[in-house]
Parts: C-alpha cells; sequence; structure tokens
C-alpha cells in the first residue's frame, strides 16, 4: 500500500479512529490494533514477507530475552551472534546473494562447471529497514544500552510500525520501543502538524518527485540521443527526484506517527545547503547514517581515536558499506567509496594541528562549499541512478563530450520550476524548523491557512507527475 | 487528563479529539462535495473511450472486426470506412499487454466476431510491460465493462477523476475555460479533424521536416523484447483457440523517422513477424510502415501518426485485405 493511494487514503483514517475510539488507558487494545494495521499494511504487498518480518522479530525478541537474561557474557555474545547471523543471512540472501554469486562464477568463469545459478527470490520490501532496526535492538541489549523487552506484543509493534516499515527513518529500539510500553497522549496541536507535514511530504512526493523523474526516466532511457546539457539537467533533476521521493516519504511517515502519538526521528535536514560531503549525511538519511556512525563507525575508532589510519579505514568501511545497503550493484559500492574518500579528504588536517582539516576550519567559503558539495552529490548521482558502471561511466563520458543539446527546451518547464522554487525557499526560510508548514496556525489565521492547505491539495491532485514507487522500497 | 471519561465503552474519545474530529469534517466535505463534482464532469466530458463503449454496447451483436494497438492504430482505422461493423479499440500507449487483457474482456461479449487486427509497430515489442497500475484500467472498466486490472474490482477501480486527477483537471479546462479542442469524434470514437500535429506547423515542408530535429525513439531492449514475443505468441495461441482471423498490421511511418529507427529493434520485429506467419495458418501481416507509394507527406499528422487522409488509404487497404482472405476462405470451402 502505497501512501499516495486510494487504500492508503481509506486505510490511514479507519486505523486511526480505531485506535483512539479504545480509549487512552488501552495500551494493549491500542497496540493490537497497531500491529494489526501494520500487517494489514505489510501484507497488501504480498502477504508472504509477513512470514519473514515475524520470523526475524521473534528471533531478534527471543535473543534479546536470552542476552538480558543471563549474565554470562560468553553466552550473551552467543545469542548476539546468533540473531546478527540470522538478521545478515536473510538480508544476504534476499538482496546480495544473486549478485555475489554471480560476481564470483563471472570472476573466475566457473557458472557451468559448479551449476553456480541465481536464486529467483523477491526482495521483501523495506527488508533492509526493519533489519537495522531490528539489530539495533539486540546489539543495544548486548551492550546493556536498554534493557530487553518482555512484552512480545510491544516488541512486535516497533518492528512492525507501519509509518517507518518499508522506507524508515530507521528507529533505534531506545527511542521507539520504549513509546510502545508509554500511554500515548493525544495532542490536538502535534495532531494538525502530524497532517500538515503529511501534505508537505505529498507535495515533496507527487509533485517535485514524480515530475522530476517524468525528466530523468526519458533522458537516462536513450542517453545517447541527449547532450551534454540535458544530461546535466536530467542528473540535476534526479537529485531533485530522489530528495522529494524520499524524503516526502519521511514526512508522511513521521506525520503518520504523529497522529498516533509517536515522535519519530528526522530523517532530512535540507541537504542541498550542506557545505561538506561529511555535512551531507549529517542532512541525508540522517537515520541510516547514524546507525553505521553506532555500529560501524565508532566501534572501529573507539579502540584509538587518535590513530588518523583507523580512522580513515572506519570512514572508508562505513561508507563502503552505506553504499552496499542501498543495492547490490558495483555503482553503489562505487558510489560509497567516492563518498568515502572525499570525507576522508575533507577531515584530513592539512597541519599538524588535528582541527585544521577543510572539515573543521571551513577556509572555503560557505557558498562555494555548498555548491561545490551539491556537484559532487549531483555527479555521484548518475552512478545511483545507473543500472551499470558501464551506463554510468557513458554517462559521464557523453556529459564531458560537450555536445550540443537542442532537446533541453523540450524538458524545461516553467511551472515545475516554480513548485521547486516553492520547496526550496519553503525549506530555506524554515530550516530551523522540521518541515515548512510546522506550527503555521502561530502566526496564520484560520482561513488563510485553510486556504493553503486547499491550494496545495490542488496543487497535488492538479501538477502531480505520473505515479512512480518510492524510490527507497526497493533498498 | 482532566477530560479523560472514565468510562470503560470503546468510543471515549475527549473532547480535543471531538473538536479534532470536528475540524476534519469541516475541511474534508468541501474536498469531497468538489471530489464529486469533478468525477460527475469527468464523466460527462467528450471522449473517445465514451463513444467506443456506447458503440460497443448497442452493437455488440454485429460487431465483426477488432482492432487494437496504440495511438498509430488508433489514428489508421476508422470504423466509419470498414465495410464491416468494426469496433476500434486501439488508444495511445496501449502496451499489448492492454490489447491482450482488453481481447480477453471482449471476446465474449461479440458474438460475430470474426478478424482480430493488432499492432506490431517498428518498437512494439521494446516497449516494457507496465508494473504499475495503468489508469486507462478504470476507463476499460467503466466505459468498456472490461476488467484489466488482473484482481477482483472495487468501487475506486470505476472512478475516473481519480485515475488520472492530472490529465482529467487539464481536460476540464481545455473543455470549461479554454475551448480549444479541436476533436471532432465520430459515433466510433475516431477523431475526424486530427490533422493539427507537427507536420501541419511545418506547412507539410518536406524539407524542413527532414532537416527538423523531431525525437525518434531508438530505445531497444532485448529481455523486454523476450517478454513481449511470448506475450504475442499467446496472444496468437489464444485467437487460434477461439477460431479468429488475425491480421497483424504495421501502420506507416514517415520515410525520414522511418530512417532514423533503430534498425536492430526492427529486425527482430520483422523475425517474429516471419514466425508468426509461417506457425499460424490464421494470420496473415498487413506490412504498410515502409509504404512511402501510397502515403505522403499531407497523410501524416506527425513523424508517426496518419491523419484523417492517411486512415482514409489505410482504411481502404485493411478493407481490401479482410476481402481477399473472405474470398480466399470461401474458395477454401468450396
Amino acid at each position: 500500500m502505497l501512501f499516495n493511494s486510494f487504500a492508503f487514503g481509506l486505510f490511514l483514517p479507519i486505523s486511526l479512529l480505531l485506535y483512539w475510539a479504545v480509549g487512552f488507558n488501552r495500551i494493549k487494545w491500542q497496540n493490537v490494533i497497531l500491529l494489526v494495521a501494520s500487517y494489514l499494511f505489510y501484507g497488501l504487498w504480498d502477504w508472504r514477507f509477513l512470514f519473514l518480518i515475524i520470523a526475524s522479530s521473534l528471533v531478534d525478541y527471543f535473543a534479546g530475552g536470552a542476552i538480558g537474561g543471563t549474565e554470562n557474557r560468553f553466552r550473551q555474545r552467543i545469542f548476539l551472534y546468533s540473531s546478527i547471523f540470522w538478521n545478515l543471512g536473510v538480508l544476504f540472501l534476499f538482496k546480495y546473494y544473486n549478485f555475489f554469486i554471480d560476481e564470483f562464477a563471472m570472476l573466475f568463469n566457473i557458472q557451468h562447471e559448479y551449476g553456480f545459478n541465481s536464486l529467483n527470490l523477491i526482495l521483501p520490501v523495506g527488508l533492509s529497514f526493519y533489519t537495522f532496526q531490528t539489530m539495533s535492538y539486540t546489539i543495544d541489549v548486548y551492550k546493556g544500552r536498554i534493557s530487553h523487552s518482555k512484552n512480545i506484543l510491544n516488541f512486535l509493534c516497533y518492528v512492525s510500525f507501519f509509518p517507518q516499515l518499508v522506507a524508515g527513518p530507521i528507529e533505534k529500539a531506545a527511542d521507539l520501543l520504549p513509546q510502545f510500553n508509554t500511554r500515548r497522549r493525544f495532542d490536538l496541536e502535534n495532531t494538525k502538524n502530524g497532517l500538515r507535514q503529511i501534505l508537505w511530504g505529498l507535495f515533496k512526493k507527487m509533485v517535485i518527485a514524480d515530475n522530476a523523474a517524468r525528466v530523468v526516466n526519458i533522458v537516462y532511457a536513450g542517453s545517447e540521443n541527449y547532450g551534454s546539457l540535458t544530461l546535466v539537467f536530467a542528473s540535476l533533476m534526479f537529485f531533485f527526484q530522489i530528495y522529494g521521493d524520499f524524503s516526502g516519504y519521511s514526512d508522511i511517515a513521521i506525520g503518520t506517527a504523529k497522529l498516533f502519538g509517536f515522535k519519530l526521528t528526522k530523517n532530512f535536514n535540507i541537504p542541498y545547503l550542506a557545505r561538506s560531503s561529511t555535512e551531507f549525511w549529517q542532512r541525508w538519511h540522517i537515520t541510516l547514517t547514524r546507525w553505521f556512525n553506532d555500529y560501524i563507525y565508532f566501534p572501529i575508532i573507539q579502540k584509538n581515536i587518535r590513530s588518523a589510519r583507523r580512522r580513515n579505514y572506519a570512514i572508508m568501511i562505513t561508507m563502503l558499506l552505506i553504499g552496499l545497503w542501498h543495492g547490490a550493484n558495483w555503482t553503489f559500492i562505487i558510489f560509497g567509496l567516492l563518498q568515502g574518500i572525499l570525507i576522508i579528504l575533507e577531515r584530513t588536517p592539512l597541519t599538524k594541528d588535528r582541527k585544521s582539516s577543510l572539515f573543521h576550519t571551513h577556509i572555503v567559503p560557505r557558498p562555494i562549499g555548498i555548491i561545490l558539495t551539491f556537484v559532487f552529490i549531483t555527479a555521484s548521482c548518475i552512478l545511483f541512478r545507473s543500472q551499470s558502471i558501464g551506463e554510468a561511466w557513458f554517462m559521464f563520458k557523453r556529459i564531458f563530450s560537450f555536445e550540443h543539446s537542442p532537446a533541453l527546451t523540450q524538458f524545461l518547464d516553467k511551472r515545475f520550476a516554480i513548485f521547486l522554487l516553492v520547496l526550496i525557499i519553503g525549506e530555506i526560510l524554515t530550516r530551523k524548523k522540521d518541515f515548512p508548514l510546522l506550527n503555521i496556525n502561530r502566526y496564520i489565521s484560520r482561513p488563510i491557512r485553510w486556504a493553503i492547505y486547499y491550494f496545495f491539495i490542488y496543487i497535488i491532485f492538479r501538477y502531480a507527475g505520473p505515479t512512480e514507487n518510492f524510490i527507497y522500497f526497493q533498498f | 487528563m482532566p477530560d479523560q471519561p472514565k468510562t470503560s465503552s470503546i468510543f471515549n474519545f475527549k473532547a480535543s479529539q471531538i473538536q479534532f474530529l470536528k475540524l476534519c469534517f469541516w475541511f474534508f466535505t468541501p474536498v469531497v462535495i468538489i471530489y464529486i463534482i469533478l468525477e460527475t464532469l469527468a464523466v460527462g466530458l467528450p471522449s473517445n473511450f465514451k463513444l467506443i463503449g456506447t458503440y460497443l454496447k448497442e452493437n455488440k451483436d454485429n460487431i465483426e472486426v477488432l482492432i487494437l494497438g496504440v495511438s498509430k492504430m488508433q489514428s489508421a482505422v476508422n470504423p466509419a470506412w470498414m465495410d464491416r461493423p468494426t469496433l476500434n479499440l486501439a488508444s495511445s500507449s496501449q502496451h499489448l499487454s492492454d490489447d491482450f487483457k482488453l481481447l480477453k474482456g471482449t471476446i465474449d461479449k461479440l458474438p460475430k466476431l470474426e478478424y482480430v487486427a493488432f499492432e506490431i509497430s517498428n518498437l512494439h515489442l521494446e516497449i516494457p510491460l507496465r508494473t504499475q497500475n495503468y489508469w486507462k484500467n478504470n476507463i476499460y472498466l467503466r466505459f468498456y465493462g472490461v476488467n484489466a486490472f488482473d484482481r477482483p474490482t472495487y468501487f475506486k477501480d470505476r472512478l475516473i477523476f481519480l485515475s488520472n486527477p492530472t490529465l482529467f483537471f487539464y481536460q476540464l479546462e481545455d473543455h470549461y475555460f479554454r475551448h480549444n479542442e479541436i476533436t471532432e469524434y465520430n459515433k466510433y470514437g475516431f477523431d475526424t479533424n486530427r490533422y493539427m500535429g507537427y507536420f501541419k506547423t511545418m506547412n507539410y515542408d518536406e524539407e524542413k521536416i527532414e532537416n527538423s530535429n523531431f525525437m525518434t525513439m531508438s530505445y531497444e531492449d532485448p529481455e523486454v523484447f523476450q517478454e513481449n514475443s511470448n506475450l504475442v505468441f499467446e496472444m496468437l495461441d489464444f485467437l487460434e483457440a477461439h477460431n479468429k482471423k488475425v491480421i497483424i498490421c504495421t501502420v506507416p511511418i514517415y520515410k525520414t523517422n522511418l530512417k532514423r529507427s533503430n534498425q536492430k529493434a526492427i529486425h527482430r520485429r520483422d523475425s517474429i513477424l516471419e514466425i508468426a506467419k509461417k506457425r499460424y495458418n490464421n494470420v496473415t501481416i498487413l506490412s504498410k510502415e515502409a509504404d512511402t507509394l501510397n502515403y505522403g507527406v499531407r497523410d501524416f499528422k506527425d513523424a508517426i501518426h496518419l491523419n484523417p487522409d492517411g486512415a482514409k488509404i489505410f482504411t481502404a487497404q485493411l478493407n481490401h485485405l479482410i476481402d481477399s482472405l473472405d474470398q480466399a476462405s470461401s474458395k477454401r470451402s468450396k
């Protein structure tokens, strides 16, 4: 069920009404409703996916319980490794097996001799998201950061909470799980803000991302027919497509969670204003970066926090894994490596002073830093969009062929430019807020406010691009 | 929480929730009312789908020829000029799989159906299957009574405006505010005024057209080709099992565009046509893609679509082929 579908438009109010109708003292019933709603939401994609999410939830619930239930460090480690083995095994099987087996067979040219065959498996929607979420639980229980969950219903809700189930934000157990244990407050202002955030998210997804996708899909389908400027323009559009798509999804998810009295973590913070690659990753898919920081980067550097070599190694491993997280393709691996290299360069001290790096000193003026970062990110997005290294390489070669671009004018759309400006100016002017429409009631009267909402609804209906799947579902 | 009622019944909303529900009611009521108005207006818009649907309903017992394909075929066959009662269900961006669904959904409704003509144009087999719901599925259901969803249908599947709000908003604005519609549909849903296009803008100047930089689709995908070819054979098996005569058409393309087309894709397509002709006795090919003798620049609306003048020629050619097939089969039966 897509957030921008008619079905979700019915599903949300019905589940919301039932959820609040059972009353505030009935946390258990509210959680039952949430769990049923979440499994329905997920099962409507493909009911077979439910087996996997339930199995993953149960494995981690019992592993967490076993870790919390013993003081023996060795046994705790066994349970932790079992949980990690299961989670990474499932992820590997569904997401990476075919890639690695194909590459391995091709590398040694042994496909026919040993019968190395790809598996015909569908990648369950949102697998990477909920797998990382459940892994964070067992690791945190093992590290003693949280105590293990004693309530299986609440734990199942934590793993499958439908607003953020299929494309995040990736919530750490310490942040989300306790919210299922406590009584929820219906806060009228918070609920209204939830609806406003959903509206803003729909605008980003349906007007910005889907219209940008129209250009991107046409140009990328026949890149050999287009000149350099058109390809640059399509790559720029792809940045806004993926940003509108994913941050729009996150806004809808966070807004929906608010309606149920939950607070999810902010996932985007105007990434196109980042002045360095390091800062970009602090603004883009924040919850994923935080996950990799907590469970990969910091554990590597903590043994010797002052070692530059160890830090660089940690950065490369982290960014490589972030790249690989996005998909089983060399394009994502190279994407991660490039990001890692740039972050290392930014963080390498220019003098003996550890804090003399470009990242710390801000020698480059902010506007130039923003432009350079944006150019780098947009360029690396070509890797993100291309199906293969060959396709990406062809795009780069074609861009630098400086071929004339007569077709560019057919893709320039004044109306879309205005919508893009609304997005950018709106976000920049309200950059201290979570989203531009937050608490709009504090400074705009109701009639004008409602006129703005109706206007956005009109824009969404009138100018939405052709429906595109949320890009991050595939991850 | 002072305003929380101490009752064990469900639906014990507190005051702030009641207030929220009221706000939602007042906010969304105009949205729903406006939607109902828009839906009503969208259904009332003059459209070829509606006319085709009405024609299908009224003449289903007489129709003998069914036309399927994309906009090329839609603009190439005017049922008014056909000798036999003909239904043209071709429409823009209609994938072969959509054609097949329409065929399966209508074949039992048309007792006299004898010929099915569908299009396999130069790049037809390179276009991937749709992974998303196609907005025209709502149209097919509403006007033709054909379920192309591959699942049971619900109330929302019959809503026209919701199927493609952007398009219908545009059409409503065109119809009620801009008044710049130039379509003139006949009762078969064929646009008899479909002249306005790139070639008319160029004043049918062949030199200008030759030198202009119009888009030529050169997209190719051998994997997609394989899938679509399987679909063609599935469709032909189905038609053979239903004892229908099949005419696979390639519609004229303007010479400049044909030259620029992806030749590999055309060769691949031709190989499928060859196999189909050899494998199935009921299949005939009407290949007019490269016909530069009968079609001049003034018969085209743009590089790939015929205008009504071109349609007159193509429809006559189709008629002629059907006549000759009839004669051949009557000779065989004697």
